[in-house]
C-alpha cells in the first residue's frame, strides 16, 4: 500500500523569482534558504509522485463554473500560464504528473463524498509553477494538481478543508502500489491583492496560524471562520491548502522553516515540513 | 456567457462585470485591446455604472460592484501599471 511520506508547506508568490528587488534582501535570502531546505527534504524523501495543493487566480476557473476542490487526471501538465502572454521570470515548461494516482483518488472520492471536479488538460499559473521553479525545476518528480479555491467567493470551509485533508491521507494509504507520497501546500500567508489592504499584512494571524500548524493542532486551523480568514486579506484564503495538509497529517508536528513578513512582497510569507 | 450572444442567459449581480474583465485579460491581444477597451466593453450588458468604473478604472468602485479582487489587480496591470503602485493607486481612488 501506498504511504504518506513527507509534508511541505511554502507561500506561493512568484515574486521570488521575478520581483526580487522589492523586497529587503535579508528576507529574500531567508525565503530562498527556505526553499533550499524545502527542496532537500523533497529529493531525501524521494516520493514516486507529489499531490501539490493551491489556490489559482481566475487563469483555469472563473465564476461560470467553480468547483471548491479539483484534481488533475493526466500524465503532465504545464505552465505557469501566465509566461505565455508576457515576460513571467518562469519558463513554460511541462511538468510529469501521475494519471493512474489522480484516478483512484477521483474514484475513491466521488464514492465516498469527496466530490472532485476533474481536470484533463490544465496550464496551471504560478501557484503551482512558482514553488515548482524554486523546489524541482527539472521535473524529477512527478506532481499531481490540486486545486482548492481560495480566492473566488464563496470559499469551502476551513471545517471542509481540514476533513478532506484527512481524506487524502486514508486515501493515499488506499492506493495499492507501493509508493511513496509527498503533499506540497501553497499559497499564504496573509495577504490581499486587489483590494484595498494589499500591502498590509496581518503579522499576528500569521503567527497564530503557523504555531498552530506546527504544534499540530490542525483541529484549530479547523475552526476558523471564512471572516476570520477574510479579514486578515483578500488573498488569505489560499491558506486553505495548509489546512488540508494539516488535515492529512493529522495530529503530527511540523518544524517552522521560516516567516517573514515580506513588506516588499505584501505577503506574509511562511514555510513548513512535515517529515 | 458570450460576450456576442444576444440571448445569453443572465448571470448573478457581478457576473457580467466580472466576466467582462476576464475576457478581457485573458484575451491575447489584451495589450492592444485595453486602448479601445469602450468598444471591447460595449458588447458586454453592463448597467451604466458598471461601464463607468471601467472606463475610467475606478479600482475601489470596481471592487465594490463585486469585482473579485484578482481581477481589479489584473485589470490594473494591463493598463501598463506597475504592480507595487497598486496599494497607493487603489488608497487614493474614490469608492463612489
Amino acid at each position: 500500500m501506498a504511504q504518506l511520506c513527507l509534508g511541505l508547506a511554502t507561500s506561493h508568490l512568484a515574486h521570488i523569482v521575478n520581483a526580487r528587488a522589492l523586497a529587503d534582501p535579508r528576507q529574500v535570502a531567508i525565503f530562498d534558504a527556505g526553499f533550499q531546505r524545502l527542496a532537500e527534504a523533497l529529493d531525501e524523501a524521494a516520493p514516486d509522485v507529489s499531490l501539490i495543493i493551491s489556490a489559482e487566480h481566475v487563469n483555469k476557473f472563473f465564476i461560470d463554473n467553480m468547483p471548491a476542490f479539483a484534481i488533475g487526471m493526466f500524465d503532465e501538465f504545464a505552465g505557469p500560464v501566465e509566461s505565455k502572454t508576457r515576460n513571467f521570470g518562469i519558463p513554460y515548461r511541462r511538468v510529469p504528473s501521475a494519471l493512474g494516482f489522480a484516478r483512484h483518488l477521483i474514484e475513491l472520492g466521488l464514492d465516498e463524498g469527496v466530490d472532485w471536479a476533474v481536470i484533463e488538460s490544465w496550464e496551471v499559473d504560478h501557484g503551482f509553477m512558482a514553488p515548482l521553479f524554486k523546489l524541482d525545476p527539472e521535473g524529477r518528480h512527478p506532481m499531481v494538481p490540486v486545486f482548492v479555491n481560495g480566492a473566488s467567493p464563496p470559499l469551502p470551509s476551513p471545517r471542509r478543508c481540514y476533513a478532506v485533508g484527512r481524506w487524502l491521507a486514508d486515501a493515499i494509504a488506499r492506493w495499492d502500489a507501493d509508493k511513496r507520497v509527498a503533499i506540497i501546500a501553497t499559497g499564504g500567508l496573509s495577504h490581499s491583492v486587489g483590494s484595498v489592504q494589499q500591502g498590509w499584512i496581518d503579522v499576528d494571524f500569521d503567527r497564530r496560524f503557523l504555531a498552530d500548524f506546527c504544534a499540530g493542532r490542525g483541529d484549530a486551523l479547523a475552526k476558523l471562520s471564512d471572516a476570520e480568514i477574510r479579514a486578515t486579506g483578500s488573498a488569505t484564503g489560499e491558506i486553505r491548502s495548509w489546512i488540508m495538509l494539516a488535515g492529512a497529517f493529522a495530529g503530527r508536528t511540523a518544524e517552522e522553516v521560516m516567516y517573514e513578513p515580506i513588506k516588499g512582497f505584501d505577503t506574509g510569507c511562511a514555510q513548513a515540513l512535515i517529515r | 456567457m458570450s460576450a456576442n450572444s444576444p440571448d445569453a442567459p443572465p448571470g448573478s449581480p457581478r457576473y457580467a462585470l466580472n466576466r467582462a474583465i476576464v475576457d478581457l485579460c485573458r484575451n491575447p491581444n489584451a495589450r492592444a485591446l485595453i486602448a479601445n477597451k469602450a468598444e471591447f466593453f460595449a458588447a458586454y450588458p453592463l448597467s451604466a455604472e458598471e461601464r463607468q468604473a471601467l472606463l475610467d478604472a475606478k479600482w475601489r468602485r470596481l471592487l465594490e460592484l463585486g469585482v473579485l479582487p484578482n481581477l481589479v489587480y489584473r485589470y490594473y496591470m494591463l493598463h501598463g501599471l506597475a504592480p507595487e503602485t497598486f496599494p497607493a493607486a487603489i488608497a487614493a481612488s474614490s469608492p463612489n
